[in-house]
């Protein structure tokens, strides 16, 4: 029996009863797709790890990366400090490689890709039609996809096209053999082999992710786009992104991700890199929406991941936008080391936490190198039994001259069974660093939602305009098409909450 | 000198709330005070007595009561009538060498005006550890001097439970040690709690304090205002750890926490971590924190009127801080502070 959620504004029950029973129906997304997938044993040892090696018909030295990675696992322990509650991972239960039945593991053509999996991303609304887009069809978007289903990357759109201009995108597993030498230059330099506990991990069981890299001077002519969707039960995922912007370059880059609903937690460990060169730029968009588990608190994903960008050079620039809304657990950092003087770090975020969701999420600015610049918006919306704790760092080091962030850090709570919670670590060995930090934690006003009903809105959406208000200065980091997708995202996380 | 026994009582700084104070290590320095007991000396005003007693800190968690716990069995008790009042503060002072427990009970309407002076010309170890108990209505205004050599290793605990309607200021200034830890500790049992807890350190040479604050807010309507402001110079590093905790029940909570250092050399150190964890949705609760330097256009404006650089800093740094204590009622402590300030500038 549910227990009564107690808000602060008078509700009708028939309200509330009618929301409530939105929940569970509310994702989408959670949709089963019987396609015939191959697995490889379940479990995890060292037999695990070559057999993903084999599969993908990898070279010897990332073999070796990976054992090495798998056995330097073994003796790490699982951290702790999190302000996030889940059961023991039992790892051994879980495939750590899934895959559509297929001859071969080669990336196809969009003709070639099997129309039940071409189906699956229909219905998620992902746009793999190319020749629409080419053909100058009105309305077709011009975003190349690289889908990602469970462990391997089915299809990559665009590839011809972005080639011309010399842009490499394409799945990992592709790139380590095209682009062998660029992603052993690049690979592991910005996230180590052994970083933190479940990096490592990803390490040993990475399965497919996408590769990319701008050369020097080039402006991507269009967005660029991976989208996981996780499909086979009882799997973990583990992509990898490497992301490598040569001198002068430019590009946005979109992340989506969705999952069936499953009554088991599945484990989501992926390592984003970025590399940036001198005067280079890079956009890194994410709406994250895996199953957040059932109303009860049943199933729904486990997001642990490690992303960090690399401004090497001078004058580079790294943009984190993310808009959180799934997840059972979200456990992410995504970061900036400010290596390359005048290079800039921007993190923009608003996670959205509702029925038993827990996350704990935020970023690191690391100034290292001179004049260089962080800028940290963070919302964070609880609702339900959710908890959200935004965790930071920022960081100067002594000789990170005229260092400067700004950090803004807010929290919305509604209705009173939630939590929000800050904490912020703030780290300076420079004495020209200039660090500034403010956070509120507060209710929606009573008055502000007095004036929007006054005019006529109803509750839901004087809640959610007043919401959209609170997050505008994220929601317009977003390009445009994730903008509106996270608006309509947004309006439906907070559906479930206002009673 | 490390402790003969019971080493691993000491943090390190891979304990969290140790982080950025690693107790243990800076024990090797220490001739004197990890395992004797610290005999305080109170100045009291008419009307109050002290009574020796068992230690009773058994339940709390906190370093420095486990600490007074392992070495030292009594505590030195001081009851406040119920609507106490006095012009005298109660003054401890003689806090230089050792562990130390003093239980304070200000009983329901009683004030109390409570002066410490945290102060060692040697190379020792201090543990102090003061529980107050605040009844309904009770008052309590502390002030903290913390002076110690650049040799000396203190932890300055306050432990203080609060019942209903009750006010607590706090004002502390610090100059250091070569590790200090100044830690406060208030938990709201009861409604309508209205406390300042504001606090300064100016720190040179390669000392180092730590002002850490955890506030718990278990009922409504309580109003806190933190102030810390921190200046740093030569080698020193000052800490920050601050964190508001609005349980549940805890709705129309009033909070701000507030720290700003100045860093005034290329080898000094700030670390500030202003958390908080929030559970009730009708708050207002904020936290700001922030780094910088000395306005180079307001030095400009005096040195071009004939102030030489060094005073003009002094000067600049000594407006910075004494904001703090801006609205201490107690002209003469406050002068006290001040001129305690101005000494080190």
């Amino acid at each position: 029996m549910t227990e009564e959620v107690k808000i602060k504004s008078s509700i009708d029950k028939s309200t509330v009863d009618g929301v409530r029973s939105l929940e569970a129906e509310k994702y989408k997304y959670g949709f089963d797709s019987d396609i015939e997938q191959e697995f490889a044993p379940k479990g995890l040892n060292e037999d695990i790890v070559r057999f993903i090696s084999a599969k993908k018909d990898e070279p010897q030295w990332l073999l070796d990366w990976r054992l090495e990675a798998y056995n330097r696992w073994l003796h790490l322990k699982e951290p702790v400090w999190a302000n996030v509650n889940y059961p023991k991972i039992d790892f051994q239960d879980a495939y750590y490689y899934a895959a559509p039945k297929s001859d071969d593991d080669k990336p196809k053509s969009l003709d070639e890709v099997d129309p039940e999996i071409l189906a699956i991303y229909d219905k998620l609304g992902i746009s793999l039609k190319e020749q629409e887009v080419l053909a100058g069809v009105k309305g077709a978007p011009k975003v190349a996809v690289d889908a990602v289903l469970d462990s391997v990357s089915v299809v990559t759109t665009f590839k011809k096209e972005l080639a011309e201009k010399g842009i490499i995108f394409c799945s990992f597993s592709e790139a380590v053999k095209e682009h062998p030498e660029l992603v052993r230059k690049y690979m592991g330099s910005v996230v180590p082999l052994t970083d933190n506990y479940y990096a490592t991990l990803n390490n040993a069981v990475f399965s497919d992710g996408s590769f990319v890299y701008i050369p020097e001077g080039v402006r991507c002519p269009m967005e660029l786009s991976t989208y996981f969707r996780m499909n086979a039960q009882g799997t973990g995922q583990f992509e990898r992104t490497l992301i490598i912007a040569d001198k002068g370059s430019y590009v946005s880059y979109l992340e989506g991700c969705t999952a069936p609903m499953r009554d088991e937690n599945q484990l989501h460990a992926a390592i984003v890199e970025i590399i940036v060169h001198d005067d280079a730029e890079v956009k890194y968009s994410t709406v994250q929406n895996w199953w957040p588990g059932d109303s009860e608190g049943k199933g729904g994903v486990y997001n642990f991941v490690t992303k960090r960008a690399d401004c090497r050079g001078k004058n580079s620039k790294v943009s984190w936008t993310q808009v959180e809304t799934g997840s059972a657990v979200t456990w992410k950092y995504p970061s900036c080391i400010l290596k390359g003087d005048n290079s800039q770090g921007e993190f923009y975020s608003i996670a959205i936490t509702n029925g038993f969701q827990q996350a704990d999420t935020g970023t690191k600015m690391v100034h290292l190198g001179k004049n260089t610049k962080s800028r940290i918006i963070s919302k964070g919306i609880s609702a339900g039994k959710s908890n959200s704790t935004y965790r930071g760092l920022v960081t100067a080091h002594k000789k990170a001259k005229n260092a400067r962030n700004f950090t803004q850090c807010d929290s919305l709570l509604i209705g009173d069974k939630c939590g929000a919670h800050t904490v912020p670590y703030i780290e300076s060995d420079s004495s020209s660093s200039q660090f500034e930090h403010e956070a509120t934690t507060s209710k929606l006003s009573e008055e502000q939602l007095f004036y929007c009903r006054q005019r006529g809105l109803s509750e839901e959406d004087a809640v959610a305009m007043l919401v959209n208000g609170f997050c505008r200065e994220v929601l317009q980091e977003l390009p445009m098409e994730f903008a509106v997708e996270a608006q309509k995202l947004v309006a439906i996380s907070l559906e479930g909450s206002v009673g | 000198m490390m402790p003969t026994h019971n080493i691993n009582l000491f943090p390190t700084r891979r304990d969290e709330n140790w982080k950025y104070s690693d107790l243990r290590s800076s024990l090797n320095q220490i001739s004197k005070g990890i395992e004797s007991i610290n005999e305080p000396f109170f100045t009291l005003p008419d009307g109050l007595t002290t009574e020796e007693v068992g230690c009773e800190c058994a339940s709390l968690k906190n370093i420095s009561s486990v600490l007074a716990e392992n070495y030292c069995h009594k505590a030195w008790k001081i009851d406040v009538p119920e609507s106490f009042e006095s012009d005298q503060p109660l003054v401890i002072s003689n806090l230089n060498c050792g562990h130390s427990q003093i239980i304070i009970n200000i009983n329901k309407g009683g004030r109390l005006s409570l002066v410490e002076y945290h102060e060692s010309q040697s190379n020792s170890f201090i543990n102090t550890n003061i529980i107050i108990n605040i009844m309904d209505k009770g008052e309590l205004d502390r002030i903290i001097f913390h002076d110690d050599t650049h040799e000396t290793v203190r932890i300055s605990s306050a432990i203080i439970n609060s019942e209903s309607d009750t006010r607590i200021t706090q004002n502390a200034i610090s100059f250091g040690g070569a590790l200090s830890r100044i830690e406060t500790i208030i938990t709201a049992n009861g409604e309508n709690l209205n406390a300042t807890i504001n606090g300064a350190y100016l720190l040179s040479e390669s000392r180092h304090c730590d002002m850490t604050s955890n506030i718990d807010l278990l009922k409504p309507n309580c109003y806190i205002r933190q102030l810390v402001k921190g200046v740093v110079k030569d080698k020193s590093n000052g800490v920050f750890q601050g964190k508001f905790h609005v349980h549940r029940p805890a709705q129309f909570t009033d909070a701000e926490m507030r720290h700003d250092a100045l860093m005034l050399s290329d080898t000094s150190k700030i670390r500030s971590k202003p958390e908080l964890e929030i559970y009730a949705d009708d708050v207002a609760c904020a936290h700001g924190n922030t780094i910088g330097q000395l306005d180079e256009d307001v030095l400009f404006y005096l040195r071009q009127r004939s102030i030489p650089l060094s005073e003009a800093e002094a000067m600049l740094t000594e407006a910075f801080v004494s904001d703090v204590f801006y609205s201490l009622k107690d002209n003469h402590l406050k002068e006290n502070i001040l001129t305690k300030i101005r000494g080190r500038l």
